[in-house]
């Protein structure tokens, strides 16, 4: 890793903990049985879901499927969601065995390629971004989905690498590691596609 | 890297890039899918109704309580199980009790005592029979 580099600042944790704190009233909620707080939640919870289950399964029509499930299964908890410490781990951990539990069922697709699955895009319509966006996306699908999801968990999802080893059911230092083995792998193929040229 | 920072070149590479949004059409289904699943009877299964209702709960308690009572009432009322290896030679000669009944010969009948070994009992030697018997 480069030392030099400035350090990445804090205010994506900061948000998140108020997200945190958001996540924890709409659960209560929940809990309490006040349905209009499924929608809110949904809004909240929607994009971090879909893109941890596109990460996950590289295939947008399984990624909804998955967010669907999420949800139903959260509405199936009732008043158990009270009890729950971390709703936003806690729904990513439901979203990612839904995924695995998705692709194992559908296990067929396994053998498709995921090159052209988008898991990057550019918000504006910008040719040149979009290019590298669909560069980027293809040097992802070259990693294993355990180090891209982890990648995914802790600059999009702004999980810490704890939460991510809640989420992905290994230790927070196996988190950590498979981040870094993610990242070496990621400008190995970088250097390569380089080279390549 | 300190611990939960992210990685400065993968935030470079991955600047102003976000993952793709939903489906615009995912909302009205998933919630629908939500609420219908809210509003529909709560799936159990037994263990959770004996535990959820009161009368069942007691009567499921009763029913382990009786069953620990006569237990404890036929075993008080039989007594133990006797040994089957004398204490006093097991003391006596420090032998292993799991190793005594190993080296226990089976009884070819129940009138059939051992003649040989540590088992053959003081008097069996002097009041057998000719076939082995004790008379």
């Amino acid at each position: 890793m480069t030392d030099e580099l400035p350090p990445i600042s804090n205010e994506s944790n900061r948000a998140n903990r108020h997200a945190d704190e958001d996540w924890r009233d709409l659960f209560a909620d929940l809990a309490a049985g006040r349905l209009a707080a499924l929608d809110e939640l949904y809004d909240a919870a929607e994009s971090k879901i879909y893109g941890l289950a596109l990460w996950r399964t590289g295939s947008e029509e399984d990624a909804a499927d998955v967010v669907q499930d999420v949800f139903v299964r959260v509405a199936e908890q009732g008043a158990r969601l009270a009890k729950v410490r971390n709703p936003r781990a806690w729904m990513m951990t439901v979203a990612n065995r839904a995924a695995i539990d998705l692709i194992r069922r559908r296990s067929r697709r396994q053998t498709e390629p995921l090159q052209d699955c988008a898991y990057l895009i550019t918000a504006a319509n910008d040719g040149e971004r979009t290019l590298e966006a669909t560069q980027v996306s293809a040097l992802l699908a070259g990693l294993p989905d355990t180090h891209r999801i982890v990648i995914y968990l802790r600059h999009f999802a702004g999980c810490t690498f704890s939460e991510i080893g809640d989420v992905v059911g290994v230790p927070k230092f196996t988190a950590a590691s498979r981040y870094r083995n993610g990242i070496q792998k990621l400008r190995k193929i970088m250097e390569g596609d380089h080279e390549a040229r | 890297m300190k611990p939960d920072e992210r990685d400065a070149v993968a935030e470079r590479l991955m600047n102003g890039l976000e993952p793709p949004q939903t489906p615009p059409d995912l909302r009205s289904k998933v919630l629908a899918a939500a609420h219908a699943r809210m509003a529909a009877e709560p799936v159990t299964n037994i263990w959770s109704t004996i535990w959820n209702n009161r009368g069942v709960r007691l009567a499921w308690a009763g029913a382990a309580a009786l069953l620990l009572a006569g237990h404890v009432f036929l075993v008080a009322r039989n007594g133990a199980v006797p040994s089957r290896v004398d204490p006093a030679l097991v003391v006596e000669n420090h032998v292993d009790e799991q190793f005594v009944d190993m080296l226990r010969p089976a009884p070819i009948s129940d009138n059939v005592q051992p003649v040989v070994g540590l088992f053959a009992a003081a008097s069996s030697l002097t009041d057998l029979d000719l076939e082995g018997n004790p008379s």
